[in-house]
């Protein structure tokens, strides 16, 4: 297992911030619908593709996770976005050691930090719980991991009643082989 | 202040409610003139879409109108078209069926005071500013959301949008070792949902007592879920299949939910847990029973911010029902009754966790939908929410437009209102003039 403190070097393999002595639960998030379907569609590939201790779950909302989330985990969170290019990302992101300080401030963590900025806005969505909220939430409770992993599939649309466009289709395919190989590298 | 001077105060987007919505207050002198509750979501067109679609599709696409109340949408279809089909299912489906309601009225009522509502009562903008000042009670919230959720998923197959009801029963019906394993945390959560019923009923609540209509099922034995008359605290009294010839949806222009009204007074009404327990009392669970005459609340009770209390004691009711249905179960066979399709006509009401809602259905003798209605908890709300502000909002107008603002959302999270389902929330525009 590698430590924190030189993890983040090298490629992606080296970088993980994978303890394989904590269960792993990936956790995708989306909906039925169009390109929005990208996080379970990343979810059933790992799932049909990898035996072992891994847990798999499906999140129609972020609050979902909380039912799921402790501190002790190797937590991967896959979820669509709406990018200016189209890409997988992989956000290493680990909480501040400093309590007053925030979890919309994530700070990189791995060399090739995708730059993300949560939006500081009050949330209009369903509850009042979009991901940053939740996050946050799980944080102040002590049910965070310090790291985690967050994967973005940038998608192109989202209609209601339609599958996935061919370019999401392909990033979610690269996105479940990205994570499949970290789980079994870990 | 010299002539007259008018004013809109507008909130943008309501939050903390599920979906999108927005309020504009028309004030003249700093009197309200109007109030419209504006649900600006693109109608979702679900009556529409059934039509021409086989009627075993009915259960899985009315789910989908909420991710919150998903089984209250599929059960009530399911019941309307049984009744349309001549359908009569066995007492352990109909065991399973309020099995699966105690699941979903854990959740939704956990996710609604935790997550939304309790905020409101320390002036805390969001659940994550509560969890700072009461981690431990969020949690205590969320264990019960989980729980709610457990049960969803061993009964339901998921617990987002359940995919085992079926029209006749269920696709599976689970082994009896499957709901045991559920026991010790629905004992958890008892005692958990206890413990809130206490702590809500602690709070400081504004004097607003109204003279509401408020409407209900009731049933003579069991508390009301899936079956039952709708009454009200003014003397309604029909069966469920009477339903339109009292009530009526109406476009208004503001919104595009439709509202329902008494008919033929064109009175609003007031639907709910609170309505429920005003007028259930007496076949809520022991311990809720009990606890209702323990939190210093006078019942019947008109105060919509103590909907809360009666939210709780329905997690208690549900709870201690769920632990009892577990315990009888012997397992359920068959799990679905056979039927053969035909031309019909059904409707039936069941109590979403935001109250009542009534569908009916049309089938066609290929066993397809020719006609659907759905008129959802929130649909049937809205006109009572925007009467109660437009009495409520004279006395939080001095503290300025954000002020009243928060006032109001407060007022209108206390329905726990379910945009989605009646088309999402809020965003709040005072006219004054």
């Amino acid at each position: 297992m590698k430590s924190p403190e030189t993890s983040h070097l090298g490629s992606e393999r080296s970088e993980s911030i994978v303890a394989t002595s904590l269960p792993t639960l990936v956790v995708g998030i989306g909906s039925p619908h169009g390109d929005d379907q990208a996080g379970w569609e990343v979810i059933k590939q790992l799932s049909d593709r990898l035996v072992g201790d891994f847990t798999f779950r499906k999140a129609s909302v972020p609050h979902d996770i909380l039912d799921w989330l402790h501190s002790e985990l190797n937590l991967h969170i896959v979820d669509a976005s709406l990018d200016s290019e189209p890409g997988v990302r992989r956000h290493a992101i680990r909480q501040q050691p400093d309590p007053s300080v925030q979890i919309n401030q994530l700070q990189p963590w791995s060399a090739d930090f995708a730059e993300m900025t949560f939006p500081d806005v009050r949330s209009s969505s369903s509850h009042q719980l979009d991901l940053l909220s939740v996050l946050k939430l799980a944080s102040i409770l002590g049910k965070l991991p310090n790291q985690f992993l967050l994967w973005t599939v940038s998608i192109e649309l989202s209609c209601k009643n339609d599958g996935m466009g061919t370019g999401t289709a392909s990033r979610v395919s690269e996105c479940a082989d990205r994570i499949a190989n970290e789980l079994q590298n870990a | 202040m010299t002539g007259d001077t008018t004013r809109t105060i507008q909130v943008a987007a309501l939050t903390r409610v599920e979906g999108e919505g927005a309020l504009r207050i028309y004030l003249k002198d700093n009197r309200v003139t109007d109030v419209q509750l504006s649900i600006y979501e693109p109608p979702r067109f679900f009556e529409a879409l059934l039509r021409g679609r086989p009627l075993e599709e009915t259960p899985d696409i009315t789910a989908r109108i909420c991710g919150i109340c998903p089984i209250a949408y599929q059960m009530t279809s399911i019941h309307a078209l049984e009744q349309a089909l001549g359908i009569a299912i066995t007492p352990e489906i109909r065991a399973l069926r309020r099995l699966l309601y105690c699941g979903e009225w854990i959740e939704s009522h956990g996710v609604h005071m935790h997550l939304l509502h309790i905020p409101d009562f320390f002036r805390c903008s969001s659940s994550i500013e509560l969890a700072k000042r009461f981690p431990k009670e969020v949690i205590r919230g969320l264990r019960l959301k989980k729980t709610g959720n457990r049960l969803l998923e061993v009964l339901g197959g998921r617990a987002v949008h359940p995919i085992n009801a079926a029209v006749g029963g269920f696709y599976r019906a689970p082994r009896k070792a499957e709901l045991h394993t559920l026991t010790d945390d629905l004992k958890q959560g008892l005692q958990d949902a206890i413990d809130v019923a206490r702590w809500v009923s602690s709070f400081e609540y504004p004097d607003f007592d109204r003279d509401y209509e408020m409407v209900a099922m009731h049933h003579p034995e069991e508390y009301p879920m899936n079956e039952g008359r709708i009454v009200s605290t003014k003397g309604l009294d029909i069966a469920a299949n009477e339903f339109e010839q009292h009530f009526e949806e109406r476009h208004v222009a503001h919104s595009t939910a439709l509202q329902c009204m008494r008919i033929p007074a064109n009175t609003a009404y007031f639907v709910g847990p609170l309505a429920r327990v005003n007028l259930n009392p007496s076949t809520l669970s022991p311990s809720a029973k009990q606890l209702m005459s323990e939190v210093g609340i006078e019942w019947p009770c008109f105060n919509p911010y103590k909907s809360i209390v009666a939210r709780a004691l329905e997690v208690v009711h549900a709870f201690e029902e769920a632990l009892q249905i577990i315990a009888d179960y012997q397992g359920c066979s068959p799990a679905r009754v056979s039927y053969v399709p035909r031309q019909g006509e059904g409707c039936w009401a069941t109590e979403a966790p935001r109250g009542l809602i009534y569908h009916r259905y049309e089938t066609t003798e290929d066993g397809k939908i020719a006609f659907a209605k759905i008129v959802p908890p929130t649909s049937q709300n809205q006109r009572q929410i925007e009467l109660d502000l437009a009495d409520y909002i004279p006395s939080v107008l001095g503290g300025g437009d954000s002020e009243t603002a928060l006032a109001c959302e407060r007022l209108i999270r206390s329905y726990d209102p379910c945009i989605s389902c009646s088309t999402h929330f809020l965003k709040l525009e005072i006219n004054r003039q």
